[in-house]
């Protein structure tokens, strides 16, 4: 192996030979400096592979030959050659971007470049104190000249503020050495830690840990560090919050044992503090580079907070360096590749990102690296997140569990809100980005170290490739096949997600297998309306069968963590979906942000239930070793309540619903909506086969499940718009699923069950025919329509039947579902919440019956009078809904029975049955027997208006004369506009959208408090030193100390 | 003599560091960095101060515990060396910001904020 000194020699000299080399011409000036930097990657690169794979020792070396005290030591373990190296290749890439910066720079640029990666590669392997010392210092002079060299006002000021900062830390870390060798005798970080000098002289070791603090930018000690992310260039912002920013933590990750233990604890909490604050301020930027310093400052924060926590819990080697790496490494590609695309791009203000609307490439990048640092899976930061949370054990751990949580919610909140600026936009193709090979090289190589660790970590995780692996993979494939027709797409996710539900569905059983079937067989049929696109359908199936696989993948997790990854992975692409709505900005930030608020409560909820120290090794641990406590499985409710939309938590649902593309409504009101109710089926009959006592906890789930079927149909009665209808009339469908649930006995089961296919069944049948409606009209309000049964006679019956299944009145599915849920609640003894049922089902008439009036009754618009049927390929599957509605209404036996016996594993089972009769205690159906009575009824009436009603005549549209009106055109009024108004009226007290305005008020309140602390960032030089001595103070006394 | 150096230094610590926090002329507050410096150059000197000590020359003449510690003498140049350039390299960047704006006033450079 080369010796490590050699990278310093390298970097030095290549550095000095500049001048000369310039008098060459810029070519050599370039060669050189590549030469040198790969040279400087090779070494790191070969030490970490030796180390790593061939399990050899860490190379020290010794200057001169001398033992410390009398040299300075250089080591070159994993660790360090694992961040050489990473900084090697950062250089090379960065230095490619920067090309043409560093060409105006000439000499002095190049020389400046090199001596600031050889100084970070320095700083990370240096053992002595004072070389530490003198390489940041390197560092640091040759960034400020790097930041200034751009010429404008801006970054030369911010350069000048950085150059201020920097000099008052070095003075204190200088103060720091000093007093430590007096008090240890050495410089030598290793013979200070075991002399004990920090012991001895613990104001020199506050010192030391204040500089470093204050150097990796820790809130409110970094002004100046926000003002270089924003004015510096964005490659030279990449290599600072990537490249030096990564020494210095590696330098307080050396220095903490020194320090001494005084010491964990305060470091753990001005990490955390920097992570949520920074988070929160982000949250008020527009400004792209200046929000992407707020995220760089705040991950900083969260790497502190990791190395403190570490200590505390007395482990630093093994799984805390594995997150450590893993979130290090994580915001190292992403923070480095948003940089130069921010670069790429060149707008400034979030939301002149649209820009990029509508090129795949740079939108791919942009998610990639923004899902990575929001800790999606399977990217690296979901693994070291995940490792974190699970690990933060014992007293308290909670507090900072929350907070770190809630940090990450702040951040995603802000980047997402970013993205979907940049998706959201209409194309403008005619705007030039200044895209070349060396500018997308470098976040494009980026990406593929992203995905490339991602799939390692996965393997590494779960020993072979786990099933969601297969269907992100699955998902890619379709992605990158974007541009084949729309009919060949559709056939092949179809065929993706019969080959998933072939390989499942007959491997498992129980309740898995049932939503294994649901979520797939349900999928693919509402798939096949896919099939009617016409363009614009790039990306579409990729994200369908990414969303319905992972959703398969949940129900054959063996462990929590794999649960964990399909809820994210289930999120993130169903959030995509949703995106790609023309008007769903909004929504579906709300969407995302509500739903990783609820996943983050479910791993707060997860790790509640997890043995202590569960971790970097557990991830394939099965739920065998998991404990369903009490607040594991609060926690874990809540967060599946979020994802059903429950009251309160809702108000997400009915834009997203509303939102989302026409065919994509049904897959998430009837499928996506179930997510949440197969969670509450895994957590409650765990706890109930537990033997958990919740009683309280269930009777609040019911509660909240009665008042969301309540106001979901109140909501639904008064819309307008005919999806955000059938979305409200969703949210209280799903409220009866979860009432069943929480009625914790076998015919509340069997229910929701039974509710949750034919809820599958109205629903997707309701959007998709009102899909149908839309594609041919263009309109979504009802009072815009009418008239349309003789023009969709097809869609019409499709809706008749949705709208009957619905209300739940005989015989269709709707009546045995809430025929049995009544009876269980009031089996559980829950009269008000079944009278409160029924109430809500009445209310469902009223807009059950809007829906269809409105829309195919009374007068034709005259611009529809051309409308014609819906396309065959979106009335197929609504066909094959209507057969399964009819099966199920015809044999609810076929239903009811495994239903029942799922649920007889926890609860015995009430039924008895008779031929076709099923009895309870509480009465007795014959499902066969009442269709027939229905279809003989309606057949008699049928068959007397033919034979002795009135011949019928066809009249024009305007005659109706003879209900002694006469309008004069038929678009004078209709009378669909606000048609329950007298009704709105009364209930109006009852109606405030109270929890809308509870969470506007969460939103504004988190802005006005991120508005307050930013404003500790004058921009006046002067005040950020104020602020880095007041910090200083303040750590002094936090950590207790006294002089 | 070392608490006298430890002190006067620490009083030039300090009076640095008012000088940078209340001076708003820009060059002000570098020459106050600079008092600074000095007096932590000065602090750093006397921890390897030895009372009736003799140069760092180990020989005969003199035993090792006799002469003053060399290493902070080592260290002070490297601070110093490193000092001026950070010092050299802020002056450098002011004039360019005075050029910019014809100003020195430390509360005009403020378009970055928050």
């Amino acid at each position: 192996m080369v010796n490590p000194v050699w990278i310093i020699a390298a970097g030095l000299g290549a550095a000095f030979l500049m001048p000369l080399a310039e008098r060459a011409g810029r070519p050599v000036i370039r060669l050189l400096m590549s030469a040198a930097l790969l040279f400087m990657t090779y070494i790191p690169l070969r030490h970490f592979i030796e180390t790593v794979f061939c399990r050899a020792d860490a190379a020290m070396v010794y200057t001169a030959g001398f033992r410390p005290p009398f040299s300075i030591v250089l080591r070159m373990g994993a660790a360090e050659a694992a961040l050489a190296a990473a900084t090697g290749i950062l250089a090379l890439l960065g230095s490619l971007y920067m090309n043409r910066q560093l060409g105006r720079g000439g000499a002095a640029a190049h020389s400046l470049f090199l001596l600031f990666v050889m100084g970070i590669v320095g700083m990370v392997m240096t053992r002595d104190l004072f070389n530490l010392f003198v390489f940041l210092e390197v560092v640091a002079i040759s960034s400020y000249a790097l930041i200034a060299m751009e010429g404008s006002l801006r970054s030369i000021s911010a350069a000048l503020k950085y150059a201020l900062a920097g000099s008052i830390a070095s003075v204190f870390l200088l103060i720091g050495i000093i007093f430590l060798y007096r008090a240890g005798g050495s410089l030598d970080i290793d013979l200070l830690g075991s002399s004990a000098a920090a012991a001895a002289a613990p104001v020199a070791a506050f010192m030391l840990v204040f500089a470093l603090l204050v150097e990796s930018k820790q809130f409110p000690a970094n002004g100046w560090a926000l003002d270089v992310y924003e004015a510096a260039d964005p490659g030279m912002a990449a290599m600072i919050s990537a490249g030096s920013t990564g020494a210095v933590l590696f330098a307080l990750w050396k220095i903490v044992p020194l320090a001494g233990e005084t010491w964990y604890g305060v470091i753990a909490i001005a990490g955390i503090a920097t992570f949520v604050l920074s988070n929160l301020m982000g949250l008020k930027q527009t400004s792209v580079r200046r929000m992407l310093g707020y995220s760089s400052v705040a991950q900083t924060g969260l790497i502190i907070f990791i190395i403190g926590a570490g200590r505390i819990t007395g482990v630093s080697t093994g799984p805390w360096v594995l997150i450590l790496a893993a979130i290090f490494f994580n915001h190292f590609l992403a923070k480095a590749g948003l940089f130069w695309l921010s670069g790429i791009v060149g707008r400034d203000r979030v939301d002149e990102w649209k820009a990029i609307a509508g090129r795949p490439l740079l939108l791919a990048l942009m998610g990639l690296f923004i899902i990575s640092l929001v800790g999606i899976p399977p990217l690296a930061g979901f693994w070291g997140k995940y490792a974190l949370i699970m690990k933060l054990h014992g007293e308290g751990a909670w507090v900072f569990r929350g907070l770190v949580l809630l940090g990450s919610l702040l951040e995603a909140a802000y980047l997402l809100r970013w993205f979907g600026y940049a998706v959201g936009g209409e194309k403008s193709g005619d705007e030039k980005l200044p895209i070349n090979f060396s500018s997308i090289l470098p976040p494009v190589f980026f990406a593929v170290l992203s995905i490339a660790a991602a799939w390692f970590l996965s393997i590494d995780a779960f020993g072979n490739p786990p099933l969601f692996m297969v269907v992100l993979f699955a998902g890619i494939v379709l992605f990158a096949l974007g541009r084949l027709p729309d009919m060949l797409k559709g056939l092949l996710s179809i065929g993706a997600v019969g080959w998933l539900a072939w390989h499942i569905i007959p491997n498992s059983s129980g309740y898995p297998q049932f939503f294994a079937g649901f979520f797939l067989i349900g999928g693919g049929v509402i798939l096949i309306a896919s099939m009617a696109r016409r363009g614009h359908s790039f990306g579409f199936h990729a994200l369908v069968v990414t969303m319905l696989g992972s959703l398969a993948c949940l129900t054959t997790a063996g462990g929590p963590a794999e649960f964990f990854i399909c809820w994210e992975l289930m999120t993130v692409s169903s959030y995509l979906l949703i995106l790609r709505g023309r008007k769903a900005g909004i929504p579906a930030l709300m969407y995302v942000l509500f739903s990783l608020g609820g996943a983050y409560l479910l791993l707060a909820g997860l790790a509640a239930g997890n043995p202590a120290g569960a971790g970097w090794a557990g991830f394939s641990g099965g739920w065998e070793s998991f404990t369903w406590t009490l607040p594991a499985l609060s926690l874990a409710a809540a967060g599946f309540l979020v994802k059903a939309a429950t009251l309160g938590v809702h108000i997400w649902a009915p834009g997203s619903y509303a939102e989302a593309e026409d065919d994509a409504s049904p897959l998430l009101s009837g499928i996506l909506s179930k997510a949440g109710i197969f969670g509450l089926v895994v957590a409650l009959s765990a706890a109930a086969a537990s033997g958990l006592e919740a009683n309280l906890l269930y009777t609040i789930i019911g509660w909240l499940g009665a008042l969301t079927a309540l106001f979901g149909a109140l909501y639904a009665a008064f819309q307008e718009d005919m999806k955000k209808l059938i979305a409200w009339s969703s949210i209280g469908q799903v409220g009866y699923i979860v009432m069943g649930l929480a009625a914790m006995n076998n015919m509340g089961w069997t229910a929701a069950a039974w509710q949750t296919i034919a809820h599958l069944l109205f629903s997707g049948l309701l959007f998709l025919a009102i899909a149908g409606v839309i594609l041919r009209t263009g309109v979504r309000n009802m009072y815009e329509t009418g008239g349309l049964i003789k023009k969709m006679p097809a869609t019409f019956i499709s809706v008749l039947i949705g709208i009957i299944a619905l209300s739940g009145v005989p015989p269709l599915t709707g009546f045995a579902a809430k025929w049995l849920l009544y009876q269980s609640l009031i089996e559980r003894g829950w009269y008000l919440q079944a009278g409160m049922a029924f109430f809500s089902s009445a209310i469902a008439f009223l807009y059950c019956f809007r829906l269809i009036h409105a829309v195919f009754l009374g007068q034709l618009k005259p611009k529809h009078t051309s409308v014609k049927e819906a396309p065959i390929l979106m009335l197929i599957p609504q066909y094959i809904l209507i057969m399964g509605i009819m099966l199920f209404s015809t044999f609810p036996g076929t239903l009811i029975k495994p239903a029942s016996a799922m649920a007889a594993k926890l609860f015995p089972s009430p039924f008895v049955w008779d031929g076709f009769s099923v009895s309870t205690p509480l009465g007795y159906m014959n499902g066969t027997f009442v269709m027939l009575l229905v279809c003989a009824l309606f057949g008699l009436m049928l068959l007397f208006l033919l034979l002795w009603g009135p011949r019928p005549r066809k009249i024009g549209q305007l005659n109706i004369v003879f209900a002694a009106e006469r309008p004069e055109s038929p678009a004078t009024a209709h009378y669909a506009w606000a048609f329950f108004e007298p009704y709105r009226r009364a209930m109006a007290p009852v109606l405030k959208p109270l929890a809308m305005h509870f969470w506007e008020g969460v939103s504004e309140w988190t802005l006005t408090l991120g508005a307050m602390f930013r404003h500790v960032y004058t921009g006046n030089a002067q005040t950020n030193l104020l602020f880095i001595l007041i910090y200083g103070i303040a750590l002094f006394f936090i950590s207790g100390g006294s002089l | 003599m070392t608490s006298l150096a430890m002190i006067t230094g620490g009083l030039l610590m300090a009076i640095g560091f008012w000088g940078i926090l209340t001076r708003r002329n820009l060059i002000r507050m570098i020459l106050s960095l600079a008092i600074t410096e000095t007096g932590l150059h000065l602090v750093m000197i006397a921890v390897g101060y030895v009372r009736h000590g003799t140069a760092p020359i180990l020989n005969e003449a003199a035993a090792a515990s006799q002469t003053v510690d060399p290493v902070p003498q080592a260290l002070v140049l490297t601070a110093i060396v490193i000092g001026v350039a950070v010092n050299a390299l802020l002056l450098a960047l002011i004039i360019r910001l005075y050029r910019k704006k014809g100003t020195l006033d430390v509360e005009v450079f403020r378009e970055l904020r928050w």
